[in-house]
């Protein structure tokens, strides 16, 4: 019989591989909304990344002999709904910068708590294998989020304000 | 001319997302004593309990913010938190009496703390361009709060608890 905390690893992987799977779509329109070069250079980066982190999900659900199905993520919709919505109203190019930098941080921190619990049950449930690759994803993730930090603290927020 | 309505915007920008976690932080609120009372483990409930507590300090912190822009306190629905809080209770229906529930607590509490926790670093960092000084402190006491808050969950998820739900289901 399956434990309960392994289906909720399941359940949390399901919505993983949604929220991966919709940023590959999404992250092409951020990055063409995005105006200053470096901060386009960085969502395209880590585009490519995601796509990366849709592999390796596909490959834990093969090593679990599951088969690789995605969960739609309620906490993503609402969170993109938030980009389109703010980044919409902005004419300064600048100031959306400054919007576009926010709100993808706040992608990249719902998907850090994300890997981050799946790495912790990874370990609970003694996939040694898994819980690599889902800590690997975490780490890209978190230097993803720093880039920006470093982008929002740079050029972009003092243009804004200069 | 230029410069200062870009000045403007950062500005607009700002009290847009106060407006924004003002709304979650309040959510947050209401949220907090279901998980409490949902919670197993003595010491996970003990760590909403008191991060409900923390929380209305935070909004109190939110509300002197909005002070210091001379704006009301007011909130704006934020679709991010609600997807959060959504997705949150479909865990807790999903493994109500489930062993595993203490582990799915604390995970949607963490997506929780990570949303806020990127949030109150937006503001700070805008904060620091507007040369709101005041505004700097107060969301970084916030911002330590909740880094704090997510590090004991952390710590509590490692521990006994999901080692006793993936035991007890054999």
């Amino acid at each position: 019989m399956m434990s309960k905390l392994d289906d909720l690893f399941l359940d949390t992987l399901q919505d993983a591989l949604y929220v991966e799977r919709t940023l590959v779509k999404r992250l092409p329109k951020l990055a063409a909304e995005a105006s200053s070069t470096e901060l386009k250079d960085t969502i395209l980066g880590h585009l490519r990344e995601t796509e990366i982190h849709v592999e390796r999900l596909e490959t834990i659900f093969d090593m679990m002999g599951k088969p690789a199905s995605a969960k739609k993520c309620e906490a993503l919709e609402g969170l993109l709904k938030e980009t389109v919505s703010v980044t919409g109203d902005i004419d300064d190019e600048q100031t959306r910068d400054a919007a576009i930098i926010a709100l993808s941080q706040a992608i990249e921190h719902y998907e850090i708590a994300r890997y981050g619990t799946l790495a912790c049950w990874a370990e609970e449930l003694g996939g040694r294998e898994i819980q690599l690759l889902l800590e690997e994803t975490l780490e890209e993730e978190k230097q993803a989020d720093q880039k920006l930090s470093a982008l929002a603290e740079s050029s972009i927020n003092e243009r804004a304000a200069a | 001319m230029e410069t200062t309505m870009a000045e403007k915007t950062l500005h607009n920008l700002f009290h847009d997302t106060l407006k924004d976690i003002y709304y979650a932080e309040r959510k947050i609120l209401t949220a907090l004593p279901k998980m409490a009372k949902a919670a197993s483990d003595p010491k996970l409930k003990a760590a909403f309990e008191k991060h409900r507590n923390q929380t209305e300090g935070q909004v109190e912190r939110l509300v002197e913010v909005f002070g210091i822009i001379d704006e009301k306190p007011q909130g704006k629905t934020c679709p991010g938190i609600n997807g959060i809080l959504e997705e949150g209770t479909e865990m807790m229906k999903e493994f109500k009496d489930s062993i595993a529930l203490d582990s799915a607590l604390i995970a949607a509490a963490q997506a929780v703390e990570h949303y806020e926790i990127s949030r109150y670093g937006t503001l700070k960092t805008w904060a620091e361009e507007l040369e709101l000084t005041q505004a700097i402190a107060l969301l970084g006491e916030t911002l330590d709060e909740e880094e704090s808050t997510d590090e004991a969950l952390s710590m509590l998820a490692e521990s006994s608890i999901n080692s006793q739900a993936n035991v007890a289901a054999e």
